[in-house]
């Protein structure tokens, strides 16, 4: 079998687009699952709030524990596309979790005032607006971060 | 030096297998929007795949609608890198450049 060096050539261009154009069809992770697991931090705030009867917070926590991981095996098992972690990059890891760390940013920063303010609930107010920051912001982080990897694929020297 | 390998040199097939090099692992109907391809003949790709040890193939329900998932299997993925070294390698004994546009 012989194939001439610009048949290789396009070749290998072909493989790289094809890689790009799937990366980029699929955000990274999907909206539903960031926010599910922002309403189960919620959720355990609101249940393990002082004074709440230990049975309904046990109860609440096994609940929300099999929910959240549903959602897990959903993330695992059900999508469309998930990028092969080879292609993550240094960047778009850390854009990742300062994402993360911001949104848990936006949450203390709810909180911690409620808090002081002597609010009940507070956390669960606070993990309300992570809930909604995350909603509202994690779409373009998903988008952002398989740009990232499809730009990984189309400027790598070497075709992965 | 690397060989091509024939089970994945068509054009097609080395768009099947090199979306899946990319993912952990892809649902049919993705890649067969991506590639462009139709149901029957992704998944007579998919068939050959499977049968050189190239692909595993999972079936399963999103909701209560069958689904099915493409993964490049361990020997898949070596083969899919032992191609394009191979391609590499000629670009490269030709002087031609990798580097893209």
């Amino acid at each position: 079998m012989s194939i001439s060096p610009e048949d290789a050539a396009r070749t290998l261009a072909d493989v790289r687009t094809t890689q790009a154009q799937a990366l980029r069809a699929e955000p990274w992770f999907p909206a539903w699952y960031p926010v599910g697991v922002a309403l189960f931090a919620t959720g355990v705030t609101f249940v393990s709030e002082p004074g709440t009867d230990p049975a309904v917070t046990a109860g609440g926590i096994v609940v929300l524990t099999i929910a959240l991981v549903g959602l897990v095996l959903r993330l695992t098992f059900a999508a469309r596309m998930r990028a092969h972690r080879s292609l993550l990059s240094a960047a778009a890891l850390t854009g990742f979790v300062v994402w993360v760390l911001a949104s848990m940013g936006v949450a203390f920063a709810v909180a911690f005032p409620l808090d002081a303010a002597r609010v009940a609930y507070s956390g669960t107010y606070g993990c309300l607006v992570m809930t909604a920051f995350m909603a509202a912001t994690g779409p373009l982080v998903g988008r952002w971060i398989s740009s990232r990897l499809a730009a990984g694929v189309e400027q790598a020297e070497e075709t992965r | 030096m690397s060989e091509l390998d024939p089970v994945i040199h068509a054009p097609a097939r080395l768009r099947i297998v090199s979306l899946l090099a990319a993912a952990e692992e892809a649902e049919f109907g993705f890649v067969r929007d991506q590639v462009g391809l139709s149901d029957s003949v992704l998944s007579k790709h998919a068939a050959a795949l499977e049968a050189a040890g190239y692909v595993d193939i999972r079936k399963g329900y999103v909701g209560k609608r069958p689904r099915t998932w493409l993964r490049l299997s361990a020997p898949g993925r070596r083969a899919y890198r032992a191609h394009v070294s191979a391609l590499q390698e000629i670009v490269a004994s030709s002087g031609l450049t990798l580097a893209p546009e």
